[in-house]
């Protein structure tokens, strides 16, 4: 049986692999770190009380990464991919930031009818349906008189019925911006 | 290598087709996801990002794949690339792709003194594949365990308890050089707004993709090498230049001059100098046909057939 032999050639592939895992690896714990405080993705199930229930939503820059603090700190981001409609009945799905006083932009892009100006999507959605191909991104510019406040932003995103205007769903959202605030 | 008259004219077809790849899937054209969505009837805006290679590399190995493509068949788009890749070798990559193709002509445009070059002395497939591993790991696990809704993933509204617990988390979405591109191609198209948002991963993926990996590297396609469908791609060409009906550079020594001018003009690091001759790294080559035009004795040829061109 031949002996096996560690070539040079065999020890820098090595190396370069596993130095390449580990800064993937690095980059995706990295990326769970930031995941919660820069650009939060989060979903929507409704109504309440079917499917997984609303998690609040608490962001504080204290935990954005230091680019973002240096390069970019007065924009916050917040995003969702998947909006689901876990009724038994088709729901025109309205969208309503409360207690919004801070000025925020919303960038829709699904493959649904959306009017901005009610923020609501004009097509009924099917129970168990998602809307298709949806990317909702709001970003929050927050104003001069606000950064020194501790709490940049207490409310929520509301999920309205667009006829009834009843409320389906209501996920809390508070952004901390005081820096050095620990939440613990 | 550099731009100049010479080079575009023996290149005319492969810059048609950088071009091409802009038309194809950047928005404001965006023709390939446009008609998609057209058959479709999804009023949806069609951009780079809408086609996402990335994140449907990770859905393949995570199994959400196989459901998707039925309701969004945009995600066949991935799929056929490396099917090709099979066949072909990557000719995504080396001739379409908007990501890389951008870096690879700004790269050209810097004087060589001022860009990073290591071509020939890494082993390239060694920093792909430990990549690739590192991608796919996260995603993988998160799929073990019972599976619990989370806050802070773009991909799914849920990860394992297995993923959770290590503080992992996918990166595809978090390092996304495609939302760079097609940020940078509204901002140049009026949409001042595109560029208001830059997260971390955002700029450190900028950072890498536009400067480290592209102005100032050698070749300018140093996001490749982390890019999940190029790995996959050039994974799949490796098999395939095993058989002798796919089509592939091939290298002949009886024919080789040694004189470097291919060395110089692969923009993906795959043309290594061996004893006498040249050696092709298949974890690397795009199949650009960079080197084929450029050899001036015919030693390189893109055709079908076995691997090594043996002497006569």
């Amino acid at each position: 049986m031949p002996a096996f032999k560690i070539t040079k050639a065999t020890k820098i592939f090595s190396i370069l692999f596993i130095g390449a895992l580990c800064l993937t690896l690095g980059g995706s714990l990295y990326s769970a770190h930031l995941a919660k405080s820069e650009i939060l993705h989060f979903w929507i199930f409704f109504p309440s009380g079917r499917g997984p229930p609303p998690t609040p939503i608490q962001i504080n820059v204290n935990e954005q990464g230091s680019l973002k603090r240096i390069l970019n700190p007065w924009t916050i981001a917040l995003s969702t991919h998947w909006i689901i409609n876990t009724d038994h009945q088709p729901h025109k799905v309205q969208l309503e930031l409360v207690n919004c006083t801070i000025p925020v932009e919303w960038e829709v892009n699904a493959g649904f009818p959306w009017d901005p100006d009610t923020k609501t999507f004009t097509e009924p959605l099917d129970p168990g349906e998602g809307i298709p191909y949806l990317g909702i991104d709001w970003i929050i510019f927050v104003p001069e008189n606000v950064r020194g406040q501790e709490v940049w932003y207490d409310g929520g995103l509301a999920v309205n019925d667009g006829d009834t205007g009843e409320r389906l769903s209501f996920i809390p959202i508070t952004i901390y911006g005081g820096w050095g605030l620990n939440l613990g | 290598m550099k731009l100049n008259l010479e080079t575009l004219k023996r290149n005319k077809w492969r810059y048609l087709g950088f071009i091409f790849g802009f038309l194809f899937f950047v928005y404001p054209f965006a023709a390939i996801p446009r008609i998609i969505y057209f058959l479709q009837g999804s009023l949806a805006a069609p951009t780079l990002h809408s086609v996402c290679y990335r994140m449907t590399v990770e859905w393949m190995f995570t199994g959400r794949y196989w459901t998707t493509i039925i309701v969004q068949p945009i995600r066949l788009l991935a799929l056929i690339a490396i099917v090709v890749a099979f066949f072909f070798g990557p000719l995504f990559c080396g001739w379409l792709c908007p990501i890389g193709s951008l870096t690879e002509s700004l790269s050209r445009l810097t004087p060589r003194r001022l860009k990073i070059d290591f071509s020939g002395k890494v082993s390239l497939g060694a920093i792909r594949y430990g990549f690739f591993i590192g991608f796919l790991l996260p995603a993988i696990l998160g799929m073990i365990g019972p599976a619990t809704p989370v806050l802070g993933s773009c991909c799914a509204p849920e990860a394992s308890s297995v993923a959770e617990t290590l503080g992992i988390a996918g990166i595809c979405c978090r390092y996304c050089a495609a939302s760079s591109v097609q940020n940078i191609v509204d901002f140049l198209t009026g949409n001042f707004a595109a560029l208001t948002y830059w997260h971390t991963g955002g700029i450190i993926t900028m950072v890498f993709w536009l400067f480290i990996g592209g102005i100032f590297l050698f070749g300018g396609r140093g996001w490749c090498w982390v890019c999940p469908l190029g790995v996959l791609s050039n994974a799949v060409h490796y098999i395939g230049t095993k058989l002798g009906f796919t089509y592939k550079v091939k290298h002949d020594p009886t024919k080789c001059k040694d004189c470097g001018q291919c060395r110089g003009v692969c923009p993906s690091w795959a043309i290594k100098p061996a004893e006498k001759s040249v050696s092709i790294d298949r974890h690397a080559c795009t199949v650009c046909k960079e080197c084929v035009t450029a050899c001036s004795s015919g030693a390189l040829t893109y055709s079908r057939g076995h691997e090594d061109v043996k002497a006569s």
